[in-house]
């Protein structure tokens, strides 16, 4: 078998396992909305819904039937991107028309603020160099401070914005900045800036991303390997990033739905038109069929970058392709 | 040098996890009543002698609401701490140990429950069933099963690797006991005791974020952290204190149950070593 | 001819594993290819072979630690394969294994009179704590580690670790203890010392099977020596005959040829046939089982001319010997041709 026919192969199987666990996640997000206490539809529908809505909300999430057809025809709907149509919140638009280019936004957010972590993690380490005692009086505190709740540094880093543009209208200024963090009817990227900030500093996730980083470097400054190109007199560079392709690559897809919870929040402090927004919005107004599109598409995700993560790992190391067999 | 550092980290996050244990077993204790509370005539006070951390816009002492406020995620966390550390030291235990279809079903169901995203599933959650703080904890409990397990069942198949499993049972062991008592409950228990402080963290942020959003937490008058904070949405940057001290204690709080959860792990390890 | 009773009997004793693959197919070795044993009371018999000739999985199928496709086990009359499971546990205190591993045979978390501890309320419920106390000291006197016994495991030598684990055993008074490679990376005072403490249990009507690569050790506790190739038995000797005898197994030779070289870790090297077909026992698994298993590397069969027999036909013991039993048709051969 040629190296490709073998990628080809491993990478199938983990698309197949990947639809596998889509599919189960959405059965237990289906199972979720049966659950419901009472009748179900009443539990999904706003106040004062119509009697045909609810007939038709009825049909789409199949509460017509048992648990395990009205699933199978939940799913076939859903498969093809069809979550049914808004109640509330945008009333007539599809869920896809409304919720995709936030989830977009979200997205292009929580990634790009996952890979300045990465970078910045990245950089941190090869600064910080090898672990020393006294690094610790940096690390410890660093670690303490960045802990912190992305929400509750969302909200100190608001007010301090408050607090700067109080002091900016009292020395002369009379609108209020561009670089404001609530935009209210701006189409500024500052606030994106503002949220990304956020994320990075916020849910312990860049000094754990740091520390998993040094580990890493340690550890491969420390292997037989590595010692060994050294003995030869070889430059350890590139066996050192080549073989740090693969933790980064799993760090940032782990991590992937830590940022993913903080966006939520952070979106909805920072009025960011988002899917986090969105699906508080959404929640608050009882638009059900938008709360669930969104949820299954936040569930795709974490399982669609677990798989390009798995599918890059195989690309560059061999020994994973060989563990799917 | 290292050491003494390590040892300060201890000793002050260990000092925030036992303040905060210590407050959250006296706050059911203390008679509050937020109607009472309220007094009109000491709006924002700062904070002074006879309000440590001032009052906040309805006159209502803040730091008696911090420690009222604590009830709102302590049982509920440490509850779900135990649940989560217990389910999934067994489903670990089961996955590293068994052969076949058995470890093939708790790794699947492991690996299923993992892709849910915890805070939007919560949500979910939230809007479907009647919302309420020990159902949070309970479903963060459940999402958090896979982290716990798979720590345990690394930890078991690296044991089975050496065959310490195997020459326990021709010692004539129960593999029961082999699991439980000896890897889970002697050298699982840094480990399991990291997580569990990291499950507590979690349920105290979702219990502060979403009372902070306002629909599925706790509501007001009752206090919580998190409606604390929301005042930030009232008053803004006029008088700090009434947000900025719980914010402060959410911080401190949460840091402090990982740092020391994490630092007891670490001193664990490197005394098995 | 009139034997005592066996203590240990194993009888056909066969173990596949399988390795499946969607890619590759499932193939299939022979970790045990019908072997027969037997352990009588009091003896020492040493199991020797090279790294995987299944040695070690004859081990643990003896105590029943891993199951088995074909053949039974029989301890003391009963037989392990068909014990419930309250049964196996009762039963195993009169069989111990010392693990390779010692990792395995020590908790990290327990000091050495813990683990001992544990070990006695399990196997002597009977004895109360001051009891317990007692035979401790004298188990831990015994193998010379009293002065240690409230250390864990991770401040003890590799020979004080050794002995703790043996102590342990110990607890459980076994008839028998299997002994998987107990002197292999110790240092040579620390070994002679185990040895010394193996040979002193020996005297007081101990039954061991012993498995190793060490060929002095063997000499110097064995009774009987078994050469494993490949999952079979292929030749048992009296041990005071081992290298003094006329005819050995092929095999044997190059074991103890080996072991000149005074090198215990390292398997003997592999003779190249002189057509320039490699030996590699993964080559051909079912070539390899029809016939002898040595016959890949095997110069005598080619000096003899029986090499298609070898490859056909399975060879059986012929007794060469009082006591000494070779799987080889070379044996049947005349001597003179054979050395």
């Amino acid at each position: 078998m040629t190296r490709a026919s073998l990628l080809l192969i491993a990478a199938l199987r983990r698309t197949a396992g990947g639809l596998l666990l889509l599919v189960g996640a959405s059965f237990v997000i289906y199972i979720t909305i049966r659950s419901a206490p009472g009748d179900a539809i009443d539990a999904i529908s706003p106040m004062g819904t119509p009697p045909e809505v609810k007939a038709k909300l009825m049909a789409e999430f199949g509460l017509d039937r048992d648990p395990l057809t009205g699933y199978v025809a939940w799913l076939s709907r859903s498969a093809v991107g069809d979550f049914g149509e808004s109640l509330v919140f945008a009333p007539g638009a599809t869920v896809m028309d409304v919720g995709l280019p936030a989830f977009e936004r979200t997205l292009a957010l929580a990634g790009l603020a996952l890979a300045a972590c990465l970078v910045l993690a990245l950089l941190g380490a090869l600064l910080l160099g090898r672990p020393h005692p006294r690094q610790q009086l940096v690390t410890g505190p660093l670690y303490f401070v960045t802990a912190a709740p992305s929400f509750v540094v969302a909200v100190l880093f608001a007010q301090g914005m408050n607090w700067f543009v109080h002091t900016y209208v009292e020395q002369g200024g009379y609108e209020t900045p561009p670089w404001y963090p609530i935009p209210i009817y701006s189409e500024s990227w500052m606030p994106y800036l503002f949220a990304g900030i956020v994320l990075v500093a916020g849910d312990g996730l860049f000094t754990d991303f740091l520390n998993a980083v040094r580990a890493e470097l340690q550890g491969l400054r420390n292997a037989q390997f590595i010692a060994a190109v050294r003995a030869k007199g070889a430059r350890t560079v590139s066996h050192i990033a080549r073989n740090m392709v693969v933790p980064l690559v799993s760090g940032y897809a782990a991590r992937l739905p830590i940022v993913l919870g903080g966006v939520v929040i952070v979106e909805y402090i920072f009025t960011l038109d988002g899917a986090g927004y969105l699906l508080l919005e959404a929640a608050r107004e009882r638009d059900f069929p938008i709360v669930v599109g969104l949820s299954v598409l936040f569930t795709a995700t974490i399982i669609v970058v677990n798989l390009l993560a798995d599918i890059v790992r195989a690309l560059v190391d061999p020994r994973e392709v060989a563990r799917g067999g | 040098m290292e050491a003494k550092a390590e040892r300060l980290g201890l000793w002050s996050s260990g000092a925030v996890v036992a303040v905060v244990l210590l407050l959250g077993v006296v706050a059911p204790f203390v008679a509050y009543d937020p109607a009472s509370a309220v007094d009109y005539d000491q709006q924002l006070v700062g904070p002074s002698a006879a309000h440590w951390f001032g009052t906040d816009g309805q006159g209502r002492d803040v730091a008696i609401r911090l420690l009222k406020g604590i009830e709102a995620f302590f049982l509920p966390g440490l509850l779900a701490g135990l649940a989560a550390t217990t389910l999934g030291a067994l489903a670990g235990a089961i996955a590293g140990y068994a052969e076949g279809w058995v470890r093939s079903a708790v790794l699947g169901l492991m690996q299923l429950i993992d892709t849910l995203p915890r805070l939007v599933f919560i949500i979910l959650v939230c809007t479907i069933l009647n919302p309420s703080i020990s159902l949070i904890a309970g479903v963060a409990a459940v999402l958090f099963v896979p982290n716990i397990a798979t720590v345990v069942r690394r930890k078991v198949e690296a044991l089975a690797s050496e065959d310490y499993i195997l020459a326990h049972i021709a010692h004539g062991f129960r593999p029961t006991r082999i699991l439980l008592y000896h890897i889970i409950w002697l050298q699982c228990r840094p480990l399991l005791i990291r997580q569990a402080t990291y499950v507590f963290g979690y349920v105290l942020f979702v219990e502060t974020a979403l009372s902070y959003l306002g629909d599925y937490g706790v509501q007001e008058p009752t206090p919580s952290w998190g409606n604390m904070v929301a005042q930030t949405r009232e008053l803004a940057g006029a008088a700090p204190w009434p947000w900025l001290f719980p914010a402060l204690a959410i911080v401190i709080t949460i840091s402090g149950f990982l740092a020391f959860g994490n630092l007891l792990a670490r001193r664990e390890e490197e005394a098995l070593r | 001819m009139s034997e005592p009773t066996p203590l240990l009997t194993g009888r056909g004793l066969v173990k596949r594993f399988r390795t499946r693959s969607l890619l590759r197919g499932t193939k299939e070795t022979r970790a045990l290819d019908g072997v027969d044993i037997d352990v009588f009371p009091g003896e020492v018999v040493a199991l020797i072979g090279e790294s995987g000739s299944g040695k070690t999985t004859l081990g643990k199928v003896l105590m029943r630690l891993t199951p088995i496709d074909a053949g039974e086990v029989k301890l003391l009359g009963r037989d392990l394969f068909s014990l419930g499971r309250q049964a196996l546990r009762e039963a195993r205190r009169d069989f111990q294994m010392v693990f390779q591993n010692q990792t395995a045979n020590l908790h990290p978390k327990m000091t050495v009179r813990q683990m001992v501890d544990e070990s006695l309320r399990l196997h002597r419920p009977d004895l109360d704590a001051a009891g317990r106390a007692a035979r401790i000291d004298q188990l831990l006197g015994r193998v010379g580690l009293a002065p240690r016994a409230d250390q864990r495991p991770a401040s003890l030598s590799g020979g004080e670790r050794r002995r703790a684990g043996l102590a342990r055993i110990l607890a459980t008074k076994p008839r028998l203890i299997v002994a998987d490679e107990p002197t292999s990376g110790l240092d040579a005072a620390i070994k002679l010392q185990t040895i010394e403490l193996l040979r002193e249990l020996k005297e007081e009507a101990m039954t061991y099977l012993l498995i190793s690569h060490d060929l002095g050790l063997v000499r110097r506790i064995a009774d009987r020596v078994l050469v494993m190739l490949h999952g079979r038995i292929i030749e048992q000797v009296p041990a005071d005959l081992l290298g003094k005898t006329e005819f050995h197994h092929p095999y044997t030779h190059r074991l103890m040829r080996a072991a000149d070289l005074d090198d215990e870790r390292r398997a003997p090297p592999r003779e190249r046939r002189d057509d320039g077909r490699g030996g590699d026992a993964e080559a051909a698994p079912e070539d390899l089982h029809a016939g002898c298993v040595h016959v890949a590397d095997c110069q005598l069969a080619a000096r003899l001319g029986i090499l298609p027999r070898c490859t056909r036909e399975r060879p059986t013991p012929v007794e060469v010997g009082r006591g000494h039993w070779v799987a080889c048709f070379g044996a049947e051969s005349p001597l003179e041709d054979a050395r």
